[in-house]
This record gives structure tokens, sequence and C-alpha cells, in this order.
């Protein structure tokens, strides 16, 4: 039984177009069922909609079907051409994953095409070579990673997970043994704590995709501090309507400039406060759902006004939660240089949008911190490959199994199978562990010897 | 027959050395093989004998004497015939890890065992101990014996258990032999080591024995067994005339589901005190283990009471379980008090006990030292891979446990007298059961404390549950000769019989109007109301019934995982592949499979620190080996 296998074909990343490569017996079928096309003919491009096994439309892709003996790897190869957008990609290959392909091991395809005849004997070095490489990479990004924690919170997340599997074995091989009774929602609870782990790791990975997609940089305030003013200073011209009126700008606004390497989407919202017309309460709702999507926030008062209120509850404790640059307009007009009173003091910078003056400084501070959220050096720390956050998320599903199969109280050996099967995916990013190290926990936690 | 002795002309096919659980196995195995045996041991009184607990089965054991049973041997029928208490361990978990234990009488079972080699055809039965080997060009010819008998065989399977070499330690007193008051042997360890088999030192203990009526058992909790028993051998063939005096009785018992001594004998329950390790850490100066005196490495699942005392001091009380030995003796077995601290110390320490305050101490507690081969020099059938004949099984293969001993027994009984009259060779796999996943791990990955089986160690244990044995290993037992017909008939029909009427409970709607399989799978069994015929079917059908589509789902997950091995252990890696020139491969990783030589693709991907990329590039190289040798071929 060969088993089929997935990659990505083409740079992980915002792209115009990504390639994912299926090789295994299940590229007809995946080619009938994914993409409704039966029997397409070899080598033939076809336009169809990729269609999920929950009959949902995630893309419209190109296939082309290699048959057995004529493809790279000399396996039936089917190639999805799907747009370049990393949440497409994931949604089709977890997809994939769901119609019984696997992740390739880095270089296994090159490996299948040589067992199978498709690279010649002399090559096998070569082969090998390759595959070497290709672990050394993934390695190398994981040992890359190690720096920037990565690792260090799968290896420890590994531990967690072998840690619970010793209780339960122990439980399970030693029955008549004195063993502190089993705390089966103990267990939960850590498991519950470790998938939130991994979803903060998750949300990590999101952040390496700042690289591929704009950071969203949004303006928040109270009405006419001067956010329209500032948001056109940086915009280079008149695109928000300015008004001297509280509460001029009342839907949102977008605009791209690139700062420094990094694209940026300015998006300037309408000025929030306990407002009483309707059209305005619309905005404000509009605004909060623009400063929870936000990635960095330019917290602009009025710093001519010697106490400025506070926003909003809402805001107040999204811009506690988020990377904030606390602007202080209108500095041409006074100088109160006021700085709230939050646990950890947001950056502030005194500027004038209308006399330009602060705003080469304001950029300064601005690319610096957004330096600060893609990582220090955002090219390499916190890069997790697809391979990686496909990985991290069968572990999830697995560890939400074991959560579901305990509430259902199924035997322990059917959740501790789930067990296995997240750590069994942690294993493939940063190296396996075997059932003697489950026993070295076992032996050294509980007393065993009937 | 005649004892052969000095005749190189006329060899036996396997000469069997020792007859404990392993020796059994073998040599019994051999002659159903049609082998010519002969079996060897130092004294016929202790053929068989528990030198520990007295009792067969238990977690992932228990499985194991299943599947010996499924596979032909002795060890389940001769446990059921003599066993006084039955208890199916894990009943509150799944089916899949649940497993029989039985307490045993254990002269019933020497002597049941002693008179089944007594009566098998093609096997000699002789008292004399081994003490070295005939080896002639690296292949093994037949062993030399006290009195310097010379007796030949085409092969030879050495199961000596903790005898090679062995010492008993009680305190500062030390003194030879496997066993206390039992002999040691001592020229084969010199034997092995001069044919180059290397050999390393375990440890193991034993606590002491008590006379039941000095026990106070008042107020002590009671264990009793269950009402109905589990047994463990799965068919019986034999007809009345065909048994022991001893066994005809219990049959009408079993036969009458009555079985002697389901609810004969109870064990109790006590547990040590403060006092208690007091005085063992008064004391732990006195033991051999901490002053250094033992060398050999001890099981970490069966520590000694001062291991237990001193590693987990933070726990004041340990539990002591209390067995008889059988029910012709007031022998009680003391199990969680292994010990070698000094005898006087051993008293103390039982008086600080609960109910064994005024006990008689009639045997020592001691602990034993002795030598074993790593078994990473044997191939899967467990022959040598230096001295061809020679064959490893039992506790000299570095494990522990009566049925462990015995699956190694079984398996090397097969091969060596297939061996012998020329038939292909029994490899039993990771992916087909716990014997597989045993025979694996000894081969594999070898040893660094004696190896006992749990069933995490199995990678899918779902589709090793006891009952589902002997339909496992239907294949195997036909193909190998293992079964009587009647009985591969018998297993044949059960097995239809399961599939049938999974195939029915899938696809009958019972009255509430949803199909019986999707209700086993979501309310318990006794609230089903099955269809009449269903009850009528046997007991472990109808378990196996409901096993299988409980867990229909993962049991399907888990065959597709363990076809992955089978694969992989089809791609075997001859001995003459070098893994020193592989560009690519990294260094620990080539020392590692230069050291053990896995002989597939398969064991070399579960030898640790050797990564899916290491295996990718041996592949890809195991590859190009192949096809260079075939072309150099034509």
């Amino acid at each position: 039984m060969i088993e089929t296998i997935i990659a990505l074909a083409t740079p992980a990343g915002e792209s115009a177009l990504a390639v994912i490569r299926i090789s295994g017996p299940l590229s007809h079928i995946i080619a009938k069922e994914a993409c409704d096309c039966t029997n397409p003919t070899p080598r033939k491009t076809y336009l169809v909609d990729y269609q999920s096994s929950d009959g949902e439309t995630l893309d419209q892709v190109v296939i082309t079907l290699f048959n057995k003996g004529k493809s790279y790897t000399g396996e039936d190869s089917l190639e999805i051409s799907c747009h370049g957008n990393p949440l497409i990609i994931e949604l089709i290959s977890k997809d994939l994953m769901n119609r019984g392909c696997r992740i390739a091991q880095p270089g296994e395809f090159t490996k299948q095409a040589f067992l199978n005849g498709k690279i010649d004997l002399p090559q096998a070095e070569s082969v090998a070579q390759i595959i070497a490489a290709k672990n050394e990479q993934s390695l190398a990004l994981a040992q890359r990673n190690l720096k920037g924690k990565l690792s260090n919170k799968l290896l420890s997340i590994q531990k967690d997970i072998l840690g619970l599997q010793a209780s339960i074995e122990a439980h399970i091989d030693f029955p008549e043994d004195d063993l502190i009774k089993e705390d089966h929602n103990k267990y939960q609870q850590n498991v519950k704590t470790i998938i939130k782990e991994l979803e903060t790791l998750l949300l990590q990975a999101n952040r390496t995709k700042l690289l591929a997609k704009n950071i969203r940089v949004v303006l928040a305030g109270l009405p006419n501090v001067g956010k329209s003013s500032l948001f056109n200073a940086l915009a280079g011209k008149n695109r928000a309507l300015i008004h001297s009126d509280a509460g001029t700008t009342r839907d949102y606004l977008e605009f791209d400039i690139k700062i420094g390497k990094y694209w940026i989407t300015l998006v300037d919202t309408a000025g929030v406060h306990n407002a009483s017309e309707e059209i305005e309460l619309a905005g404000i709702e509009m605004s909060l759902e623009q400063a929870e999507e936000a990635d960095l926030f330019l917290w602009v008062i009025d710093n001519s006004v010697p106490h400025p209120s506070e926003l909003p509850k809402d805001f107040t404790k999204l811009i506690q939660s988020k990377p904030t640059l606390l602007i202080r307009n209108k500095s041409d007009l006074g100088e109160n240089d006021w700085i709230p009173n939050y646990k950890k003091t947001p950056k502030a910078i005194n500027i004038s949008s209308t006399e330009k003056s602060g705003l080469k400084q304001f950029e300064r501070l601005l690319l610096e911190l957004i330096q600060e959220i893609t990582g220090v050096d955002a090219e390499n720390e916190y890069l997790v490959s697809v391979r990686h956050e496909l990985l991290i998320k069968n572990c999830l599903d697995e560890l939400n199994h074991f959560l579901q199969k305990s509430k259902e109280k199924v035997g322990e050996e059917i959740t501790s199978l789930h067990l296995s099967e997240a750590r069994e995916k942690l294993d493939m990013m940063i190296g396996r562990k075997t059932n003697e190290d489950m026993l070295d926990i076992l032996f050294g936690e509980f007393c065993i010897g009937k | 027959m005649t004892l052969r002795v000095n005749t190189p002309s006329k060899p036996y096919d396997v000469i069997v050395c020792g007859a404990g659980h392993a020796g059994c196995e073998a040599a019994i195995a051999a002659s159903k093989q049609g082998a010519d045996v002969l079996l060897l041991t130092g004294n016929l009184d202790t053929i068989a004998q528990m030198s520990c607990n007295p009792a067969i089965g238990g977690q992932g054991k228990g499985q194991i004497v299943r599947e010996i049973d499924a596979l032909g041997g002795e060890m389940a029928l001769n446990a059921d015939f003599t066993a006084i208490q039955f208890k199916l361990l894990n009943t509150s978990k799944g089916k899949a890890v649940q497993a029989p234990r039985a307490q045993c009488d254990k002269k019933a079972y020497q002597l049941r065992m002693k008179h089944v080699l007594e009566q098998q055809p093609n096997l000699t039965l002789f008292q004399s101990m081994v003490d070295g080997l005939i080896v002639q060009k690296s292949s093994c010819k037949g062993v030399t014996s006290s009195m310097g008998l010379h007796f030949y065989g085409k092969t030879v399977i050495v199961t000596t258990g903790t005898f090679l070499q062995a010492s008993t330690h009680i305190g500062q007193s030390k003194s030879e032999g496997g066993r206390l008051g039992d002999h040691s042997a001592k020229g084969l360890s010199a034997h092995f080591i001069k044919h180059g088999i290397e050999l390393r030192r375990f440890k193991t203990g034993t606590p002491p024995r008590l006379l039941g009526n000095s026990i106070n058992f008042d107020g002590l909790d009671e264990q009793s067994g269950d009402k109905n028993p589990s047994k463990f051998a799965f068919y019986d063939s034999r007809s009345d005339s065909e048994m022991f005096h001893v066994e005809q009785n219990r049959r009408w018992a079993i036969k009458n589901n009555q079985v002697l001594g389901s609810n004969l004998v109870k064990c109790f329950l006590t547990s040590t005190t403060e006092t208690t390790h007091k005085h063992i850490n008064e004391n732990l100066h006195l033991s051999p283990l901490y002053k250094g005196d033992i060398v050999g490495t001890g099981p970490r699942y069966c520590p000694s009471i001062e291991d237990k005392v001193v590693r987990f001091s933070n726990k004041d009380s340990h539990r002591i379980h209390l067995e008889p030995e059988g029910v012709n003796t007031d022998e009680w077995y003391i199990n969680g008090l292994s010990t070698c601290l000094p005898f006087e110390i051993q008293q103390k320490v039982l008086k600080s006990i609960p109910g064994l305050e005024n006990a008689k101490i009639i045997r020592p507690a001691y602990a034993v030292e002795y030598d074993y081969a790593p078994p990473t020099q044997l191939n899967k059938c467990l022959e040598s891979l230096l001295i061809k004949s020679l064959f490893f099984a039992g506790q000299i293969n570095g494990t522990s446990g009566y049925e462990e001993a015995a699956a190694q027994g079984l398996i090397a009984g097969i091969n060596a007298s297939r061996s012998a009259l020329g038939l292909d060779s029994l490899s039993i796999y990771r992916n087909e059961g716990y014997i597989g996943v045993l025979i694996d791990d000894l081969t594999t990955k070898g040893v660094t404390e004696p190896y006992r089986m749990f069933t995490s160690r199995a990678e899918h244990r779902l589709l090793f549950n006891h009952g589902s044995a002997e339909h496992r290993f239907l294949l195997k037992s036909q193909a190998y000769n293992l079964h009587s017909r009647s009985r591969r008939e018998n297993i044949r029909n059960q097995l239809q019989t399961t599939d049938t009427w999974i195939k029915t409970l899938e696809t009958t709607k019972a009255e509430s109007g949803i199909t019986y399989a999707h209700q086993i799978k979501s309310v318990s069994e006794l609230e089903i109301l099955f269809p009449e015929s269903f009850h009528q079917l046997p007991r472990s059908v109808q378990d196996e019934v409901i096993y299988r589509i409980t867990y229909d789902g993962y049991l399907k997950r888990e065959i597709a995982a363990a076809k992955r091995i089978k694969n992989a252990e089809n791609l075997e890696i001859p001995p003459s592949f070098s893994y020193n020139s592989l560009p690519g491969l990294r260094t620990e990783c080539m020392e590692k499979l230069n050291q053990l030589k896995p002989s597939t693709l398969g064991q070399a991907s579960r030898i640790s620190g050797v990564n899916p990329a290491d295996i990718s590039i041996i592949h890809i190289y195991l590859e190009r080996f192949t096809k260079l040798q075939k072309d150099e071929g034509d």
C-alpha cells in the first residue's frame, strides 16, 4: 500500500499562484471527488472549482493529472495550481489530508522518483544528498526557531504530552499497583492548556504572515483629535474629509503606503466617543471592528488639551493588548505631554500634522514597532513553514479529539491513542521521542512494583 | 527411546538446555513439529518452576499467554488447569487493554508441565547439567554436560534463565546459585565468551515466603478472584484418557463451569508503615544493592523495597500483597517486599507490617545476579548471529517474566526444529501481536534492564486484544502446522461466525429503529436487547463481535498503520550492506546501525536516533545495492 503524499511546490507566503503537488494512488480520486473531473486526460490542464469534503468551494484552481510511470515521482500525480493565498493553501492542504493524504517528509518526492526508477541508479548519491540537504534546511529552520522560542515551546509541549501519556499508561499497564488516583479532569485541563499554547504559537505563525500580507495600522482616537489630518499627511493627499466638527469620519478609510521595506495598510476610523446619533453609533461600531483586526494602533490624542479623556472601555482594552504608538497631535498648539496610566506605557511622540513636524521621527518609531511585532530578524524568526503550521493544526485536531473522547468516557486506550498521534505531529518537526522516553518518565514519577 | 550419548553420527534434531518456562515450550513446540528432541535439565524437580510470584498473566503478559496458546504452546492450558484464582484485569478500562491473570498452584503447575513433557512423543527428558557447547566451524553441534556426557544435536536451544554465573545475595552473605538452594551454571559463560558472544549482568530479586498460619489475616483487605474465570486457553482437544489424573478432576469442573479455584483461594492486602521505612533507611548500608556488591541492573518495574523507600521517600506506605503458593501448602508469597537486606532486618521489617507481626519466614528474600547475553546478537528466529544452529530463549536474553520466556521458547523451539528438519523459518512481526513486539524489541533495540512487556510497547495495541489472538494467528498456525486439524477448523468457524455476526448487527435494526452496531457504539452493552440467537453464541465470539464493532473506526486506522510497518518490514537489509559510505547519513546514526545491524528497514526505523531522513537515505542505497547485486548476478 503506497501512501499519497502532498507538498507545496512553490515558496510559502503570498504569491500570485501556488502549486500543491500530490503523488500517490489517491490522485485520480481527488481529481474526481474534489475537482469533479472524472478521468481527466493526463498532462492536460483543467480549470475547475476545488470543493472540500464538506462541499464547500475553496478556490478556482487549475489541475493537471500525470499517470503512473509518467510523472515526476513515477506514481499517479496531481498538481493543483491555486491562488497564492496562504489561507487557501492551508484549506486545500487540510482537505487533502482529510481525504487520506499525508504531508511529505523533506525530499520524499525525490525519493519516490528514485525508487520508481525515474532517476538513474548512478544518481542515487545526489538524491541522497538532496534529501539530506532538505532535511538540514528543515532542521536549520527549526534551529533558527529555537532561538525564536518556537522549538523550545514545541519541545516543552512534547514533554508535557509525554508526561500525560506516562500517567495514563501507568494506570493502564499497572492496574494493581498502588498509584495516585487518576484525575481525568486534570488530564483534560492539561490538554486544554497545551491547546492554548499551540494556538498562541499559531498566532505567532500568523505574525509571520505579516511578511506576506500588509500590516494593518489603525488610527484610533476621540473625535476631532486630527486622525484624518494625520492620515492625509501620511497618505500624501487629502483623501479623508477633514472638518473641525467632531464626528466627520463616519465610515473608515484605507490606504496602502510603504514604510521601509514594509507595506502597510493605514486605516482611518470614525472617532470614538459616547455618540448619540445613530449614524455615528454605526460608525463607532465599525471602528471597533477595525480595531479588532489591527496589527498595530496609532492612538491619536490632542496635545493642546490639558487632560484628554480616555477612550471607551472596549478600545482601551484593545489598545492595551496590541502594540500601540501614542501620537500627541496638534503639538503646535500646546505641550501637555499626557501619558496614560497603563501597565505598559506606550511609546509616545509629538507631531503636528498640519505643520508636518515630527513626521520623520514618527516614521522611524513606527518602523521600530513593526520590526518588533514581526520579529527582529523577521525573515528567520517565527518563520513557520506551511508544513509546520499544518502539523501544529493536525496536532491541535488530535488534542481536541482527546478532549471529546474523554467527555464520551471511552477507554483510556482510545484517548491515549489521540495523544500519541498528537505527539507524532510534534515529533515530525522537532525529532522523535520513543516509548522508552515515555517509560523513563513513567518510572521516574510512579512507584511501580506490585 | 534410549538416550543417545556420544553419538555424533546420530544427532538429535533439537537439544534444549534448561526446563524452565522457555525450555518447556521450546521442547514441546519442537517435538510437535516432528523433531527428535532432547531436553536437559539440571534438576527434574524444578521443571517449570515459578521462582518468583505464583501467578501467570497480568497486563501485557496475559495477552502473551493467549498468543502462546494461539500458536500451539502449552502455558495457557497449564495455567488454566492449575489456577487457584482467576482475575480479569482492567475491567474498568477498555477491552483493548484488559488482561487475564491467574494465581496458580506452584507445585501443581510444575507437575502438570512435567507430565506433559513425559507424555510428549519424540521428546527425551534427562537430568544433566550442560556445561559446554560443541562448536565446529562457527556452527553448534551439541553440548557437553555433567558426568562428561556429550550430546549431539543439529540445533541447540539455550534456556538457562538466571543460572549463568549466578550468585544470590542476602545481606553480606553471597552464594552461588540461580535460585536459593540451587546450583549455578558455571562452564557455559566461558564457552559463550570464547565464541565471541557478549555477556552482561542483570539483577533481580524476590521477597520472603511466610508460613500462612503465622500471619494474622484479621483486618487485612481480602482480594478474591472473579466468579467467572477468564481462562487463557482457547481450546483443548485432548480426550480424558490423554490427561494426567489431576487434570481429569479439574476438567470435569471446568466443563461444568466450576473451575476449581475460581473462588478457592483469597489473596490479602497489607502495607508498609513508617517503622518499616525507618528500619530500611537505617540499614541501607547492609544492602548489597547500596553497598555496591551487586553491579547488575535491576528492573525498574519491580524494585526492591529498599529502592522504593529511597526513590519515593515522599510515599509513607507501600502496598504488600499476600498470595498463597498453592492449595497443598501453607507457604505464602509476599508480593511487593522483594529485598536483599540481611535476614535479621527482613524479620524486623516484617514485624512492622500489619498482619505480619508474628509471621515466620520459611524462605528468606534474596537477590540474584546473573549473566545474560544481549539479544541484539540474535536474528528474529532467536538464532545466534555468531554461531549457526544455536538458539537462545528466555531470561538469558535479558527478559524477565515467565510469559515472556515461554513466548521466546515457543518461537525458538519452532524455528530450531524447522531448521533441523530443513523447513522454512517462522517470524512473528510486531504488527501481528505482543510476541512480535517482544522479539522485535529484543533483537533490534536490545535491553537496558530486564525486559518486561507493557502494552504501551505495542504501537497498535488496539489490534492485540487478548480475545483475538487465535484469529490473528490463524494464517500462521495453518502455514506452520501449529494446531490439530480439528482446532484449525474450529478457529476458522469461529472467525467466520464473528464476521457474519458483525455484518448482521451492522445491518439489522433493533426495536428502537437503529442498528445494533450503532447501539453498541453509543450505549452500554448491558442495555442492549440482542437477538436471542446472539446470546446463544459462545461468550468469546460475542465479545469479539462487540469489540470489533465498538472500535470499528479505530481498528481500520490501526490496520492501515500496521500495514505500513509490514511494508517496511518486507524491505530486508542484507547482512553485507554497509552503512559506512552513505553520504548524508549522520555519524551518530551510522554508528548505531553498524552496532545493531537491523535486518529490515522497519527495524532500522525504530532505532532511537535514526530519523525519517536517514531512513530515506538508507532506502535509496538499499535499492541501489540490491539492483547492483542483481545486475552482477545476471
